[in-house]
C-alpha cells in the first residue's frame, strides 16, 4: 500500500467560547497523495481554512487540535513547536489570499524572499539573493533582478500575488496550501495565477492543496475534490465525478446554485437558509434543515462518510447518485 | 467568537421562538457586559467612581461633623482621635470637608467634559463631515486652542471674572474641547465612507440627520471613553487653580481649595493637605482605571 | 404581497395592481436614464502646497442608456469606474462632466424638491453587508426613519409598510426589533433591499450585491432580485465583476475598461459574439465550473495600468494581442457593427458602422 504526503485522521479542531465549545472542525479524514492537487471546497465558517491552520499547526488559543496529522511519515501534531518550524514554510508552505497583507511592508521582496532560503537552506547572502531572482523569474515577474529589490506597495495585486508564490516556493516544497489564492483578484489576472500554478506544479512536482469556495477554480485545477460542510467533510470524489454525479445534496445544491455562463435559465437554484451556527448545529445531519430530501432518518442519526463509488465517498444516507449503501 | 452570534436560521420563521428574538436582541449590550464583568481593574475603577458619587449625593448625611463649624481650640488635631482624618486649622473636621468637597470637585468635573465634548463634538462633526474649506478653517482653530497652554488660560479668564465654581467651569471648558474635536473629527471621517452614511445621503436625509443620527451614534464608544477618562483632567485642574487661590471661593471648599488654605502648614499638620490630595488621586484613579475599562468593552473594532 | 391588500393602498399596492393588467412588465423599451458623456476625475495633489499635479480618471466619458423595467450590467475588472459610475449616478460623488438625465432630466441641474423626487425614484444597494447597515439601529427603526422622513405612510400604516417590505424581501415580523449584527451576511444584503424598496423606487443600482456572499447565499439574492423585478417593474443598473453573474441577471451589458465603456450589447450578442478584444479576452479567463471545460485560453498579459497614469490613444493597447499602430495614437469612438451592438475599438472603423436605423440616443 502506497504511502500518502498528508493524511489527516479524525482531525477535530475546538475553540471554546463564551458561549461554548465550536468544534470548527470535525473528525475530518482525507488525503492527498504526491504531486495531487486537491481541492477543499465549501462556504465560509464550514472549517476548510482552520483546517489549513491546523495542518500549519498555526491554529491559535483557545484553539485544541486532536487527530492525526500525517505528513510524509511524521505526525504533526507530535512534534514540537521547533520542528514544526522547520517544517512551515520549508516542506509546508502556504499562500493566503490576501497578499497586500501577508507581505510586510517594511522589507523588500528580496529580502522576504531570502530569509527562509537563509533560515531553512543554510544559503549565504549572495547565494540567497541569486536564488530570489531566480524564482521571481520562474512566476513570470518581468525584470526580476529590479523586482527584487522593491517594496511590495510597488508592486500590483497580480505581481504581489506572484511574489507570495514565489515565496512560497523558494525551499520546494512538497506540499502548498493554498488558501483561496484568487479569490481578491480581477478574473483576468486570476486567469494568469491559475496558469501559472499549473506550469509550476508540473515543473516542481509539488503537491497542491487548494482551498476556495469557487467551484470553478476546483474544476480548472484539480483532481480531487473535498467538499465540506458544517465542519465536516461531505464529500469527497474525483473532480469529474463530483461536477458529474455529485451524491450529497449540498454538493449538487453548490454545483446548481453557480450562474451557467454557457446555458441560459431563468431561475438560479437555491439553497435554502444559511450555514447553521456551529453551536446550535442540528442533531442528525449537519444539513438536514437545508436538505430538500432530508426524512426523519436524517433528523436523527448523522451518516457516516461511505463510499458510493470507487474513490466517492458521501455522507449521506440517500446519496443522490452511485449505489446506495447501508449505513 | 463575534460569528457565533450572526447566524440564525432563515426563511423558516417558526424555528425560532419570539422569547428567543427579544433575548438576542440584547446580545451585544449582554457581550459588552460580559466582557466588562471579566476586567477586574474596570470593576475596581467603577467602584471607586461609584463610592465618590455616592459621597457626592449623600454627602450632607454623611459628614460626621459640620464641614464649616470652626472650632479653634480643636485646630490641628492629629488624624486617629475623636476626628477620623483630623482637622485643620480652624479645628474643622478634614473628613467632613472631603465628603462635602467631592460634590463639587465631581460636579465641576462632569459639567466640564460634558461641555468639552459638547463643542467638540458639534465642531468634529461638522469639520468631518463636509470636509474642504469648513474642515481647514475649523481645525486651524482648533490646532489655536492645543497650541495654547489650557491651563495659563484659565487662569487668564480666572483673573479677569475672579473666583467662583461657575467661572472655574467656563475657564476650563475652554482647554479641553479641541481634543474632542479631533477625536470626533477623525472618526466622521472613517464613518462617512461606510456605505450606510451612504445610503442615508442616498435615501435624501438632511445633513444633520444623519450627522447626528448615523454618525454620531456610531462614534459614541469612542466619546464615552475619552470623555470618562477625561473627567479627571478638570479635577485636577480646578485642584491646581484652587490651590492658587484662583478657583473656588471659601463657601465652595473643593479638595484644592482645602489643600491651598492647608498648604502653609504642611509641616506640622500634614494630614489637612495630604488628604485631600489623596482623595484627588483615588478619583482621578477610578476615573481613568474606569475609562481603560471601558475602552476595551465598547472598542468599536471588538464589536464588528 | 401584501396580505390586507384591502386596508392599504400605498403607490407601491397600486403599481402592482397595474402590473396584474399588463402581463409584461419587462423592458417596455422607453429610456429612463440617459447618460452622456460623463466624466468623474480626482484631483491628486501633492507638493507642499497640495497643488492638482494630476487626475486619476476613474470614469471617462461615459455614455449608455437604460431602458424602463431592464436590467443593464455593468462588468469590469477593479479600478475600471463602475462603482464610480453608479455613484455618481446615485449622486453620492459630484461629477465632473457630462450629463446624466433621468427622464428627460438633468440630474445635475435639479432643485431640491427635485432632488428629494429623484431620490424616491433611484434608490443603491450596497456590496459590503457588513459595512451598509448601522449597527446601532434596529431594521425596524431604520425602516420607520425613512417611511415618517418621507412621510410615506403614519400610524398604523408605517408598521404595515414594514412588513410588507419584510415579507417582500424574504424576512419575517420578528426580523424587525433586531440589530444588524444578529444577521448572517444574505440576510443583511435583504435587509439592504428592503431600505432601497422603501421608497417605491422606479429604478435600482446594484453595487455588487452579491459578491461578498457565499454561493448559495448568492443564488438566492439573485432569485430575489429577479422576481422583485418582475413583481414591481424595476429597472436595475447592475454592477458587478463576476461574469455570469452578470449574464443571468441582465438584458444588457457593458463593458468597461480603465474608466471607459468598451463594449455595450444585448447579453447574449454580447457573450456569444464579443467584439472587442478586451471583451474576448476577460470572457476566456472566466474559469468555467466544468472539469470537460477546455476553452484555448487567451490569457492577457501585464496588469491594468494605473488609472492616474493611462495609456494614450486606446486605453487597451497596451495588454491588446491585436494592437496596430493607430490604437496608441487615438482614442476609438464608439461604433455600431451589428444592430445594437455598440464597441469602441479601431478594429470596427466608423466607415463600416451598421446601416440600420442607428439608435438616437446612442453616439
Amino acid at each position: 500500500m502506497q504511502t500518502h504526503l498528508l493524511e489527516l485522521k479524525d482531525l477535530t479542531t475546538e475553540f471554546s467560547t463564551p458561549d461554548g465549545v465550536v468544534r470548527a472542525v470535525d473528525q475530518v479524514s482525507f488525503y492527498i497523495d504526491q504531486k495531487e492537487t486537491v481541492g477543499v471546497v465549501g462556504e465560509s465558517g464550514c472549517g476548510k481554512s482552520v483546517t489549513s491552520l491546523s495542518i500549519m499547526g498555526l491554529v491559535a488559543h483557545p484553539g485544541k487540535v486532536k487527530g492525526e496529522i500525517r505528513f510524509d511519515g511524521k505526525d504533526l501534531t507530535k512534534l514540537s513547536e521547533r520542528e514544526m518550524r522547520r517544517i512551515r514554510g520549508n516542506e509546508i508552505s502556504m499562500i493566503f489570499q490576501e497578499p497586500m497583507t501577508s507581505l510586510n511592508p517594511v522589507y523588500t521582496i528580496g529580502n522576504q524572499l531570502c530569509e527562509p532560503l537563509r533560515l531553512h537552506q543554510g544559503m549565504s547572502r549572495k547565494q540567497a539573493w541569486q536564488t530570489a531572482v531566480e524564482y521571481l523569474a520562474l512566476v513570470g515577474i518581468s525584470s526580476p533582478e529590479k523586482r527584487v529589490a522593491e517594496y511590495p506597495h510597488q508592486l500590483s495585486g497580480g505581481m504581489q500575488q506572484r511574489a507570495m508564490i514565489a515565496m512560497a516556493l523558494t525551499c520546494n516544497p512538497k506540499l502548498l496550501i493554498a488558501d483561496e489564492p484568487t479569490t481578491a483578484l480581477d478574473v483576468t489576472i486570476q486567469a494568469q495565477i491559475l496558469e501559472l500554478m499549473k506550469d509550476l506544479k508540473e515543473q516542481l512536482s509539488t503537491s497542491i492543496m487548494m482551498i476556495t469556495h469557487d467551484l470553478a477554480v476546483v474544476a480548472e485545477m484539480c483532481q480531487r475534490v473535498i467538499v465540506m460542510y458544517a465542519g465536516r467533510v461531505v464529500e469527497t470524489a474525483p473532480v469529474r465525478q463530483i461536477f458529474r454525479e455529485p451524491g450529497h445534496p449540498y454538493t449538487e445544491g453548490l454545483i446548481r446554485s453557480i450562474p451557467k455562463l454557457h446555458e441560459k435559465e431563468q431561475r438560479l437554484y437555491e439553497i435554502k437558509g444559511v450555514v447553521p451556527n456551529p453551536l446550535n448545529a442540528p442533531k442528525g445531519c449537519k444539513f438536514n434543515n437545508r436538505c430538500e430530501f432530508a426524512t426523519d432518518r436524517c433528523r436523527e442519526a448523522e451518516p457516516a462518510l461511505l463510499e458510493v463509488a470507487p474513490g466517492h465517498e458521501v455522507r449521506c444516507f440517500y446519496p443522490r447518485h452511485g449505489k446506495e449503501v447501508a449505513q | 467568537m463575534s460569528s457565533s452570534n450572526l447566524q440564525s436560521p432563515i426563511p423558516e420563521p417558526p424555528v425560532m421562538p419570539a422569547e428567543v428574538t427579544i433575548q438576542r436582541s440584547t446580545s451585544f449590550r449582554d457581550d459588552a457586559l460580559r466582557r466588562f464583568k471579566k476586567n477586574p481593574t474596570a470593576i475596581f475603577g467603577l467602584v471607586i467612581v461609584i463610592l465618590f458619587l455616592l459621597l457626592a449625593i449623600f454627602g450632607r448625611q454623611l459628614t460626621p461633623f459640620d464641614p464649616f463649624a470652626q472650632n479653634i481650640r480643636n485646630a490641628h488635631q492629629a488624624p486617629g482621635g475623636e476626628h477620623l482624618l483630623g482637622t485643620d486649622f480652624f479645628g474643622r473636621d478634614v473628613l467632613s470637608r472631603i465628603i462635602y468637597g467631592a460634590r463639587i470637585s465631581l460636579f465641576v468635573g462632569v459639567s466640564v467634559v460634558t461641555i468639552q465634548a459638547a463643542i467638540g463634538v458639534v465642531v468634529g462633526l461638522v469639520a468631518g463631515y463636509y470636509g474642504g474649506k469648513i474642515e481647514a478653517v475649523m481645525m486651524r482653530l482648533v490646532d489655536a486652542f492645543i497650541a495654547f497652554p489650557g491651563i495659563i488660560l484659565a487662569m487668564a479668564i480666572m483673573a479677569v471674572r475672579g473666583q467662583g465654581i461657575e467661572n472655574v467651569i467656563f475657564a476650563l471648558s475652554f482647554a479641553g474641547w479641541p481634543t474632542f474635536a479631533r477625536l470626533v473629527r477623525s472618526e466622521v471621517i472613517s464613518l462617512k465612507e461606510r456605505e450606510y452614511v451612504q445610503a442615508a445621503r442616498g435615501l435624501g436625509f438632511h445633513d444633520a440627520k444623519i450627522m447626528f443620527k448615523h454618525i454620531l451614534p456610531n462614534c459614541l464608544a469612542t466619546i464615552i471613553v475619552y470623555a470618562t477618562m477625561g473627567i479627571a483632567n478638570p479635577i485636577i485642574a480646578e485642584a491646581g487653580l484652587s490651590f492658587l487661590g484662583l478657583g473656588a471661593t471659601s463657601e465652595q471648599a473643593t479638595w484644592g481649595f482645602q489643600m491651598s488654605l492647608e498648604r502653609q502648614y504642611m509641616r506640622t499638620a500634614w494630614w489637612g493637605v495630604t488628604f485631600p490630595g489623596l482623595a484627588v488621586m483615588i478619583v482621578v484613579l477610578g476615573f481613568n482605571l474606569l475609562g481603560d475599562g471601558l475602552r476595551d468593552v465598547l472598542d468599536p473594532r471588538m464589536k464588528e | 404581497m401584501n396580505p390586507d391588500g384591502e386596508m392599504m393602498k400605498t403607490d407601491q399596492q397600486s403599481r402592482t395592481d397595474q402590473q396584474t393588467n399588463d402581463p409584461t412588465p419587462k423592458a417596455t423599451g422607453e429610456t429612463i436614464m440617459k447618460v452622456s458623456h460623463l466624466k468623474k476625475y480626482y484631483p491628486i495633489k501633492g507638493g507642499v502646497l497640495s497643488r492638482v499635479v494630476g487626475h486619476v480618471k476613474a470614469v471617462d466619458d461615459v455614455s449608455f442608456d437604460i431602458k424602463e423595467g431592464e436590467t443593464l450590467g455593468l462588468v469590469g475588472e477593479s479600478g475600471c469606474g463602475k462603482t464610480t459610475t453608479g455613484k455618481t449616478i446615485m449622486r453620492l460623488v459630484s461629477h465632473t462632466d457630462g450629463e446624466v438625465l433621468f427622464r428627460g432630466k438633468n440630474i445635475f441641474a435639479l432643485s431640491k424638491s427635485e432632488m428629494k423626487a429623484y431620490r424616491k425614484e433611484v434608490q443603491i444597494i450596497f456590496q459590503d453587508p457588513y459595512g451598509s447597515l448601522n449597527p446601532r439601529q434596529t431594521v425596524g427603526d431604520m425602516l420607520t426613519e425613512i417611511i415618517t422622513y418621507h412621510q410615506l405612510a403614519s400610524g398604523e400604516g408605517v408598521q404595515q409598510r414594514i412588513r410588507q417590505l419584510m415579507e417582500m424581501v424574504g424576512l419575517s415580523d420578528y426580523h424587525i426589533g433586531r440589530y444588524p449584527h444578529e444577521f448572517s451576511g444574505g440576510q443583511r444584503q435583504r435587509i439592504g433591499i428592503a431600505r432601497a424598496l422603501c421608497l417605491n423606487p422606479r429604478m435600482i443600482i446594484c453595487d455588487e450585491p452579491v459578491s461578498a456572499l457565499d454561493v448559495s447565499i448568492q443564488s438566492q439574492i439573485l432569485n430575489l432580485l429577479k422576481d422583485l423585478q418582475a413583481e414591481l417593474g424595476l429597472t436595475y443598473l447592475f454592477i458587478a465583476h463576476d461574469l455570469s453573474v452578470v449574464k443571468h441577471i441582465s438584458d444588457r451589458v457593458g463593458v468597461m475598461y480603465l474608466g471607459r465603456l468598451a463594449e455595450l450589447s444585448e447579453t447574449d450578442r454580447l457573450f456569444e459574439n464579443p467584439l472587442h478584444p478586451y471583451t474576448q479576452a476577460l470572457l476566456s479567463a472566466i474559469p468555467v465550473a466544468d472539469p470537460d471545460h477546455t476553452a484555448v485560453k487567451a490569457v492577457l498579459k501585464g496588469d491594468v495600468p494605473s488609472p492616474s497614469n493611462p495609456p494614450k490613444g486606446c486605453v487597451f493597447h497596451t495588454r491588446c494581442p491585436q494592437c496596430m499602430p493607430i490604437c496608441s495614437q487615438e482614442i476609438p469612438v464608439m461604433t455600431e457593427p451589428e444592430p445594437n451592438h455598440y464597441v469602441a475599438c479601431h478594429l470596427y472603423p466608423a466607415e463600416q458602422q451598421h446601416r440600420g436605423k442607428p439608435e438616437e440616443n446612442q453616439h
